[in-house]
């Protein structure tokens, strides 16, 4: 099947793309896995546009409902290949393959992982990385939070009111979280474990025990738990573009004001491949920037391929595709 | 074909799963592991997991909203 333009990913950069793509009269399709992306491991958005307070779930369903009222296609398949071939692009996913003369990638982060002994046997058997998904699950049990961020301290502060005892782990002596998170989850009965790092998850069938170590001492520690959450922060799985695009050394997509990439290693330009949202270098993770930004890489590539050179001020006055 | 799913209202890839059955018209059973104290503990027994959500579609679990996987049990391809 052939596009204008593949989007790789559904989440708030890759919708907003789709939608100016489709205003554009490009034949759009989406491609991703799953369809929201990280904004779906929260429960409520509050610092959207419009929505003084609207769940996750809902605005991406806003979303999604928004993209295909201008005829623009989202398939739910996994994307294991990006090739550049005469005239434009082949997607390779793990059942089709489809071709497009631009693609924008827009597939975000994922959660990051400890890479210890135990996590890959244990997860979803103990270990979680989306507390919303399954704190509830760990109701009356010992549970353990590695990380010093946002993210960590209010998963505590759920698991707070759901588990016996909630221990939060975290590698410095410092915490990146709010002040007034810290303080809150510390008023909560929250034990913090400090200069720690988990080498080794145990159990039997789920989740039994965490070794840690102090990185000053270097002395270890079993500490009984049923339950891990990892919010150690997110990162680009880069393993699918690294040779095609120019990354910086935190593996983001590097990209110009005009949402265009780079031949890898290279100030070059990649004509026809552009990036938006969370897995390019644009800094402030946001929805509101991400959508901003895949707006910039539809219209971008419509420029491109209508050979139109970008200059100032572009708007979005097209009619809507009836 | 006996469909259940467990979730919780304040899941956000529960309530995915469940708009993809309803888009689909597929009857389900909802178990709301956070209302039935017994919920938790039969869905960890069953399925050997400990997240949400999960559908098991003739007591076959699938774990997670995972599209593929429930458009190949419940023949929707």
């Amino acid at each position: 099947m052939e596009f204008d333009v593949i989007i790789v990913g559904a989440g708030p950069a890759g919708m907003s793309a789709g939608i100016y793509a489709s205003r554009r009269a490009l034949k759009t399709l989406i491609i991703s896995e799953t369809i929201g992306g990280q904004i779906m491991s929260t429960t409520w958005i509050e610092n959207y546009p419009g929505f003084k307070q609207i769940k996750a779930v809902d605005l991406v369903k806003k979303f999604e409902d928004h993209v295909k009222s201008f005829g623009v296609e989202i398939i739910q398949e996994l994307v294991i290949g990006i090739k550049e071939v005469d005239g434009g692009f082949i997607v390779k996913t793990n059942s089709n393959e489809y071709k497009a003369k631009a693609v924008i990638l827009a597939f975000g982060k994922s959660p990051r992982t400890l890479d210890v002994p135990g996590e890959k046997e244990y997860s979803g058997r103990g270990i979680s990385y989306c507390a919303t998904c399954d704190a509830p699950l760990f109701k009356g049990m010992p549970v353990a939070v590695v990380g010093g961020g946002n993210s960590a301290f209010e998963t505590a502060h759920l698991l707070s009111q759901i588990a016996s005892k909630v221990y939060i782990i975290h590698r410095s002596e410092n915490f990146r979280a709010f002040e007034t998170l810290v303080e809150d989850v510390k008023n909560r009965g929250v034990e913090f474990i400090m200069n720690a790092e988990i080498k080794e998850i145990k159990g039997d069938k789920f989740v039994k025990s965490i070794i840690i170590e102090n990185n000053k001492t270097g002395e270890k520690r079993e500490l009984q738990v049923n339950g891990l959450f990892v919010e150690i922060g997110s990162e680009v799985k880069s393993e699918l573009i690294k040779d095609l695009v120019k990354l910086d050394e935190s593996k983001h997509v590097v990209v110009n004001e005009k949402a265009e990439t780079f031949y890898p290693n290279s100030d070059k330009v990649r004509p026809g491949l552009f990036a938006a949202g969370d897995l390019t270098n644009v800094p402030f993770k946001q929805i509101v920037v991400s959508a901003g930004e895949g707006c910039k890489a539809a219209l971008q590539a419509y420029n491109y391929i209508h050979g139109i050179e970008t200059k100032g001020h572009v708007a979005d006055w097209s009619a809507a595709k009836k | 074909m006996e469909v259940v799913l467990y979730s919780a209202d304040w899941c956000p890839w529960c309530q995915r799963t469940k708009m993809f059955l309803k888009e689909n018209k597929i009857k389900f059973k909802e178990v709301n592991v956070d209302k039935d104290p017994n919920a938790a503990g039969e869905l960890i027994e069953k399925t050997g997991q400990m997240g949400i959500p999960v559908t098991l579609v003739d007591g076959k679990p699938i774990i997670g909203y995972d599209i593929p996987r429930l458009k190949q049990a419940l023949k929707l391809e």
